[in-house]
């Protein structure tokens, strides 16, 4: 049985609106999701509705066959949420941040006494526990919100922009840990660096306006766009042109005065030395969202 | 320079919350004092005016033996007329009178001396009798004065014909020497009596000082602590101007807000005294107010209240000064907080408790407080012992307190720009031994509302406040008050229809047997069987009345406006403090990762309002306390099963209720109807999401409830949730004691529902 089953999720905020989610369907089990999509595609709407802050108009949404309304704090305690938020409490201090939530999320003295330090390790914080929240980064920020989210173990998380403001090496870190723990978690993480899910995500999910415009792993994805990306070289003199005609490109590379070029296209362009090229999830997103 | 200040005195300002508790602390100070001012008015100006000119341009001596004579002629007219209302016949009176007051002559005679009196009626009279009383101690004062002054070298001699005063090199020798010096460079100093309450009210010890310094703290706070900690200050000090010139901006920025912080509280408090008690001719010798007689300083009433105004403005720049030098040398706001802290309370503690002769009174005089008591400084006859030396108190201290200033300022000035390091020792514990948290829910939301919302500084703001609204002393009475007391115990107990008789037997046998007496205590009678006549009515409805006197029920059942003042200002400041515990939520955004937390709904919920309503009760009380203590202490155990009629301004109701039970209830739906407006504000913060926009709505709607009260709207003074505060005058207006169970009633319904439709919005 799915962990998470989402059955006809309808969101509306207003009658005369376009719904901001609409008919969502889809069964989540063990393993990383990446929620994909622009601004306004309904990312932060399916997640506020899977955390239970906002209600469905229509639809429900199950944790192992039961509806998580019903299931109330029960279904919050397995439940890990980081929020993409910059305002925290200012005058705490980072270890007192963590103490707050460890009562809020009803861990054990104990519990919280082990998972603490051992949170602050992985997320590199261990020797800030005693910074004020005021004086931290944005990504440090982050980090914190996000030893938050892990403290209670939870078997659902749902991760918003997690990576924002994280170094590469941060970046890594992260996404190795998450794969690491992917075994006995459903991880839902939305975001707009592709590079966060391509390489750790069981399934991709994008969304556009609401609606879901494709699902599934990453290989199948990719397989979806394949037919139209296409692959070729040429000088870089000749590069604007080019783009006039071929507005949906991406230069992949420069090799001395010639420049690589990755095109978008139903049809196969009509230019010298075009090929099918080696497909990576970016080019499956500006394929959907070009 | 002008710029940075003015860019440091906008980060300030900028603070909403900051700024709405300075606004309300200054509120608060002015309208206790204004309250004060209005419970020491005693006597009518304008009549004391006008009786004063009748005595104006005569010779000392005549306008002392006019208004002696016209004091006593009241007196008679007063025994006369309770002679009258006795039974007495004409020749009765006739011969008591001619007794008590045979050596003038016939009385008679002395009563139409002023043909105005036969026209007068009794109020009139009685008013004019206090204020002729009251001139008569003037008038007396004058010569007292004069033979002060004038006997001091025969007071001098003699003390120095005393062995332990003898000795040239002794220090007591010095004091007489130099009090000598002090008072003859007075020359003659003219008395003229005035109306002195308004310099009185002023004279008394002004804890402002303590709030302005506390306020300081928080703007140290603003401008050092959390520049440091969001790592601004290093970014600052790397620029051309980062250095002193900065370090001067943030000086004159905190040194102003505290400036205006006290100008505001002070100029204030001297328009408040002026309008509502009035100084008189300020153009007077400040010794002509009778409590200023040791004063040793040729100053005019004027000079002084200028001093009233100083005074303050100088402490807050010295504080401003000590506490910015302390967080610039220090870092973290704590560690400078508690050395600040102990010294302003130490100091007022040691000012209050150290008796003026001690051995150790260079620590009561070298203090801060010193120059919050600028009716002390210049009313009593103050040296500290320096070295064997006699030396007055205000110049030293204003001498000491200008070189710790300057001191402070270098020592700021010189750490905030690097080139003074303070070396802290670093504790950093091994971690096995570092302060754990807690995952215990009720301190950790405590510990935000104490902290995050700043909830400890209005705590001790409140604790502060209350304790200098305690009544510390005993009740002090003056001559007339002890004989009205003592008359009032004489006939104290139920009201019976010997009562009446009892009141003349008492005027026989206590208020005639002193004859040197008999003008005061006469009056304090009439004080008596005014009262007494107004529980006659209930005692006609068939109610069992008592006779308690207006000195036990008056502090506390005749000041509706007061406690709704108070109700008012401590609703919106216990609002401030609470703010944060709900709103700060949904203004960060952070309710949505709170709120899907397994405690972050109902639990948090219930810890929330558990902290708020252990403030609120902790506030409350502290705001209750000094009056409950007031009562308790001067009220005899039979007064407290008395029924309410037996409090003259509730005598016209109706229904059975004693005085106990209505203390009791007035108390319990007092604090449950203060909780609805942190409740409101509250809910109100769910939909309005903005913290400050949260705090103004419900501050307007606190205020606006308690000015249906204060401004006694007909009908809606009764529907406002703070009718449960203004109850002393809704209740003997509606003449119903039920009132009192149907406000009750109503706010608990209202909380009931407010709470209800929070908990339904906030964990649905």
């Amino acid at each position: 049985m799915a962990a998470l089953s989402i059955q006809k999720l309808t969101k509306r905020y207003s009658k005369n609106e376009a719904p901001a989610l609409s008919d969502f369907n889809y069964e989540f089990s063990e393993g990383v999701y990446g929620l994909l999509g622009p601004n306004g595609a309904g990312k932060s709407t399916l997640m506020n509705m899977i955390v239970g802050n906002e209600m469905p108009t229509e639809g429900k949404i199950l944790y192992e066959g039961q509806e998580i309304r019903r299931l109330g704090g029960k279904y919050r305690n397995i439940l890990g949420y980081m929020p993409q938020q910059q305002q925290l409490y200012d005058n705490f201090t980072i270890g007192r941040f963590l103490y707050y939530f460890a009562a809020l999320k009803g861990l054990r003295q104990a519990e919280a006494d082990a998972r603490i330090p051992e949170l602050l390790k992985l997320v590199g914080l261990y020797t800030h526990e005693n910074r004020r929240l005021k004086s931290l980064s944005g990504g440090m920020k982050q980090r914190v919100l996000l030893a938050q989210a892990l403290l209670n173990d939870p078997k659902i998380l749902i991760l918003d922009e997690p990576t924002a403001g994280l170094d590469p090496k941060e970046r890594m870190n992260l996404r190795n840990y998450l794969f690491s723990i992917a075994g006995q978690k459903t991880i839902i993480l939305a975001t707009h660096v592709i590079a966060d899910v391509e390489q750790i995500a069981k399934e991709v999910i994008f969304l556009r306006k609401g609606e879901t415009v494709l699902s599934g792993t990453p290989v199948e994805a990719v397989r979806y766009a394949a037919p139209s990306i296409w692959e070729t070289e040429m000088p870089g003199t000749l590069y604007q042109d080019f783009s006039r005609k071929y507005p949906s490109n991406r230069v992949i590379g420069e090799m001395g005065e010639k420049v690589s070029v990755k095109i978008i296209s139903e049809e196969k362009p009509e230019i010298e030395n075009v090929r099918q090229a080696a497909v990576s999830l970016e080019d499956v997103y500006m394929y959907l969202y070009r | 320079m002008i710029r940075l200040t003015a860019y440091e005195f906008e980060k300030m300002v900028g603070r909403k919350v900051f700024v709405l508790i300075s606004g309300a602390l200054v509120l608060m100070l002015l309208m206790r004092f204004a309250l004060l001012c209005e419970s020491e008015k005693q006597y009518d100006a304008g009549l004391y005016q006008e009786v004063r000119e009748g005595y104006q341009g005569m010779p000392y001596e005549e306008a002392l033996r006019k208004v002696r004579s016209d004091s006593d002629r009241m007196s008679i007219l007063g025994v006369k007329d309770a002679l009258e209302d006795a039974g007495k016949s004409k020749e009765e009176i006739g011969i008591i009178l001619s007794e008590m007051y045979g050596d003038r002559g016939s009385y008679e005679e002395f009563l139409n001396e002023d043909p105005d009196l036969s026209g007068m009626n009794e109020e009139n009279r009685q008013e004019k009798s206090r204020i002729l009383n009251l001139l008569r101690t003037q008038y007396e004062y004058i010569g007292y004065y004069d033979r002060f002054i004038s006997g001091l070298p025969g007071r001098a001699e003699q003390l120095r014909q005393v062995r332990v005063f003898s000795g040239e090199n002794s220090y007591s020798y010095r004091v007489i020497e130099k009090s000598m010096k002090d008072y003859g460079r007075l020359g003659n100093v003219s008395i003229t009596p005035d109306y002195d309450f308004g310099v009185l009210a002023l004279s008394e010890f002004d804890w402002s000082f303590v709030f302005t310094a506390a306020l300081l703290l928080i703007g140290c706070a603003v401008l050092i602590t959390d520049e440091t900690d969001s790592r601004l200050m290093d970014l600052q000090l790397s620029t051309k101007q980062g250095r002193v010139p900065l370090a001067l901006a943030k000086w004159f920025t905190l040194v102003l807000y505290g400036l205006l912080i006290s100008l505001f509280i002070s100029i204030g408090r001297v328009i408040l005294a002026g309008s509502i008690l009035g100084f008189g001719d300020t153009g007077r010798s400040l010794q002509s107010v009778s409590a200023f007689r040791n004063c040793c300083r040729s100053l005019t009433v004027r000079q002084w209240l200028r001093y009233t105004i100083l005074f303050p403005a100088f402490i807050s720049i010295l504080t401003g000064t000590v506490i910015l030098a302390l967080f610039s040398m220090l870092k973290k706001a704590w560690m400078a907080a508690i050395p600040a802290a102990v010294w302003i309370v130490s100091g007022v503690i040691l000012y209050r408790a150290v008796p003026d002769n001690s051995a150790l009174n260079c620590l009561k005089y070298i203090n801060l407080s010193v120059l919050a008591d600028p009716g002390k400084r210049f009313s009593a006859y103050e040296n500290c012992c320096l070295f064997g030396f006699p030396v007055s108190v205000l110049p030293a201290v204003s001498a000491v307190y200008m070189a710790a200033a300057i001191l402070f300022l270098a020592l700021y000035l010189t750490s905030f720009s690097g080139v003074l390091r303070v070396w802290i020792p670093h504790v950093r514990l091994p971690r096995k031994t570092r302060l754990r948290g807690t995952v215990r829910q009720s301190f950790q939301e405590m510990y935000r509302f104490l902290v995050q919302g700043w909830g400890c500084v209005t705590l001790i703001g409140l604790v502060v406040f209350f304790l200098s609204q305690m009544d510390y002393g005993e009740i002090h009475l003056s001559q007339e008050d002890y004989h009205y007391y003592a008359i009032g115990r004489m006939i104290g107990g139920e009201i019976t229809d010997e009562t009446e008789e009892r009141l003349h037997q008492i005027q026989q046998d206590y208020v005639m047997s002193e004859r040197d007496e008999i003008r005061i205590r006469q009056d304090a009678f009439e004080r008596v069987f005014a009262e007494y006549r107004e529980l006659l009515p209930a005692r006609e409805k068939g109610v069992p009345v008592y006779y308690i006197s207006k000195v036990i029920t008056d502090p506390v059942f005749s000041r509706s406006r007061h406690f709704l003042l108070f109700g008012l200002l401590l609703a919106i400041v216990l609002s401030i403090s609470f703010n944060p515990l709900f709103s700060e939520d949904q203004d960060t955004g952070l309710a949505a990762l709170v709120r899907t937390t397994k405690n972050g709904r109902a639990a948090t919920f219930k810890q929330r309002y558990l902290v708020m309503l252990t403030m609120y009760t902790i506030g409350f009380f502290g705001y209750m306390t000094p009056y409950l203590i007031l009562w308790i202490r001067r009220t005899h155990m039979d007064a407290w099963d008395a029924p309410i009629q037996s409090i003259t301004v509730f005598s016209g109701c109706e229904g059975n209720l004693s005085v106990r039970a209505f203390i009791v209830l007035w108390v319990i739906s007092s604090w449950l109807s203060g909780m609805v407006f942190p409740v409101l504000m509250s809910y109100l913060s769910l939909a309005i999401k903005r913290k400050g926009t949260t705090l103004m709505a419900a501050a307007a709607l606190t205020a606006a409830d308690f000015l249906m009260n204060i401004l006694h709207v007909p009908l809606l003074s009764v529907l406002a949730v703070s009718g449960a505060y203004g109850l002393m005058q809704v209740f003997p207006e509606t003449g119903f004691t039920g009132i009192i169970y149907i406000i009750m009633a109503k706010n608990l319904l209202l909380l009931v529902f407010l709470l209800g439709r929070h908990w339904t919005s906030y964990c649905g």
